[in-house]
């Protein structure tokens, strides 16, 4: 039966090709383009597709040095902000070699759960989870309860030993939903709200935490961060809020 | 007798009316509510008076100028329609190819290769986001237009709108395809396709409707605004006029122009399609 039909498929061809051959060079190519465009367009198309996949995925640059993300933010600081140029101009990173990401158009609430119920915490959840974004910065409350998901790092774990004793003042704690991992509080994140994100580029009101990603790729491009948007600043949060609360109760 | 029955006839065409009036008016409501606030100034977008319908301080249309230098319309428009054509015809090819497959050709692993497909249904779709973007990501393919339609190559539900298309087709169109000497590819698309016209095109409605409304896989995807779609463009503004409710809404109105073109053009196939697939969009 294969054998038949194989045989059918040669003489049909040879017949074709038969009859291609005897029509004039116009009709010929009237023929080919009325009897075969499908696969005319389809083989182009294919063509033109592979190319451009074969190239693209050759050239693209698929690696980050860092990957930043301020939800609630209340300034621009992202990709190409002042931010963004300040902390490349600072590395010195090659943004032709690898990437440079600062998100800051997330908008949610960890809060609370109608707050998180929404496609904003679903692509901060997702960024987080394939490691696509090593650190993020919120305020201090929503740290404490984005840390109870376990999406960010542990920082008195092993690899972040050093982090741990150098901000040990500065340490923000939440506790676990996973009570197996531990029933104590955690530290997941550092009080930055002294820091030059707050006092320079104004992101947040009141406070400000910085938090590496569970699944970041980039520990100590994290790490390099957080040193530089302190400025050598280790012990406890300078509180500008409690000066600012004293202010305003001697002015009453 | 005959008095009555006229007047009660007339009596419940007037109360249907009335009801598919009230019923209209639900709909556009909420679609002139937005075209208006686009129109106000943001005091009065926020003035809590039910009486301030229209605009009082004149018809502000330079909202609509402000949105579209703020964000490049025309990049979106471009993204969006690229979007939503490719994943159109990816899905309705692959759908076809599969539908007639599972519809009409015997092959071992059939029913196991079927209930694969019908298993993606029955899961949420937000549990293969972070798997794709994998993927995508280390295609290099981010911020591009195949990183957009990537998860709409394929779609499950399309495979199962069209073999059940194929399925409802006669057998003996086939046979009598295969005694004229049809191979099996030409009996699939000389014969048997064009008879599932109606299925793909409720399949390409469905893909265009639910492409454009996409929203997570393009924020996800596309970080780059220049790469972004309409949808998460908008929910971009969100944030950043969270305040300026014309601005957002003169952006939403933009936003719906190129879906209201669309279906003014494609209406009967809509409604044809709708009917078809006895979906609800």
């Amino acid at each position: 039966m294969g054998e038949k039909d194989r045989k059918k498929r040669e003489e049909r061809r040879r017949e074709e090709l038969a009859k291609i051959a005897s029509l004039g060079k116009k009709q010929r190519l009237q023929y080919i383009w009325d009897y075969y465009w499908p696969w005319i367009v389809g083989i182009g198309f294919a063509l033109v597709f592979g190319i451009w996949f074969i190239w693209h995925s050759a050239t693209a640059i698929r690696e980050n040095w860092f990957s930043m993300v301020f939800p609630n933010a209340m300034t621009r600081v992202g990709n190409h902000s002042k931010l963004w140029e300040d902390y490349v101009a600072f590395t010195g990173f090659d943004t032709s070699r690898k990437n440079v990401l600062f998100e800051d158009e997330l908008y949610f609430d960890p809060t609370s759960s109608a707050g998180m119920n929404n496609a904003y915490y679903q692509t901060f959840v997702a960024m987080i989870e394939t490691g696509q974004a090593d650190a993020v910065c919120m305020r201090r409350e929503e740290i404490e309860a984005l840390g109870k998901s376990g999406r960010l790092l542990d920082l008195s774990s092993e690899p972040c030993r050093e982090l741990f004793d150098r901000y040990q003042d500065r340490l923000v704690y939440s506790i676990p939903y996973d009570e197996t991992y531990s029933a104590d509080p955690v530290p997941v994140g550092v009080d930055v709200s002294d820091s030059i994100l707050m006092t320079d580029y104004h992101i947040y009101e009141n406070s400000c935490v910085y938090s590496i990603g569970a699944y970041t790729r980039n520990f100590d491009a994290a790490c390099q961060f957080l040193d530089w948007i302190l400025k050598g600043k280790t012990g406890p949060v300078e509180k500008k809020t409690a000066g600012a609360e004293a202010e305003t109760e001697e002015t009453d | 007798m005959i008095e009555s029955a006229h007047t009660r006839d007339r009596i419940r065409r007037v109360l249907k009316h009335v009801f598919l009036i009230i019923m209209a008016f639900i709909m556009i409501v909420p679609f002139a509510w937005m075209i208006l606030t686009a129109l106000k100034t943001n005091q009065e977008a926020i003035s809590v008076n039910p009486f301030y319908i229209f605009p009082q301080n004149g018809w502000h249309w330079d909202n609509f100028a402000t949105v579209w230098k703020s964000y490049n319309f025309i990049i979106l428009y471009k993204n969006t329609l690229l979007l939503i054509f490719f994943r159109v015809v990816c899905a309705v090819l692959t759908a076809t190819m599969a539908g007639y497959a599972f519809g009409r050709l015997k092959f071992r692993g059939k029913s196991i290769l079927f209930a694969l497909v019908l298993i993606q249904m029955m899961v949420p779709a937000q549990i293969f986001i972070i798997p794709q973007f994998l993927m995508v990501s280390k295609l290099g393919m981010l911020n591009t237009t195949f990183g957009l339609v990537f998860p709409g190559l394929v779609t499950a539900f399309g495979t199962y709108l069209l073999k059940i298309g194929y399925e409802g087709l006669p057998k003996e169109l086939e046979e009598a395809a295969a005694i004229d000497g049809c191979s099996v590819f030409q009996r699939f698309s000389r014969i048997l396709m064009p008879l599932t016209k109606s299925s793909m095109v409720s399949l390409g409605i469905f893909t265009a409707v639910f492409a454009f409304k996409d929203l997570m896989w393009p924020m996800i995807v596309c970080t780059n605004a220049d790469t972004t779609t309409l949808s998460a463009g908008l929910a971009k503004m969100q944030g950043q006029y969270g305040n300026d409710y014309p601005a957002m809404m003169a952006a939403a109105t933009l936003a719906v122009v190129p879906m209201v073109i669309i279906y003014v053009i494609f209406q009967k196939q809509f409604v044809e399609g709708i009917a078809t697939s006895g979906g609800k969009l």
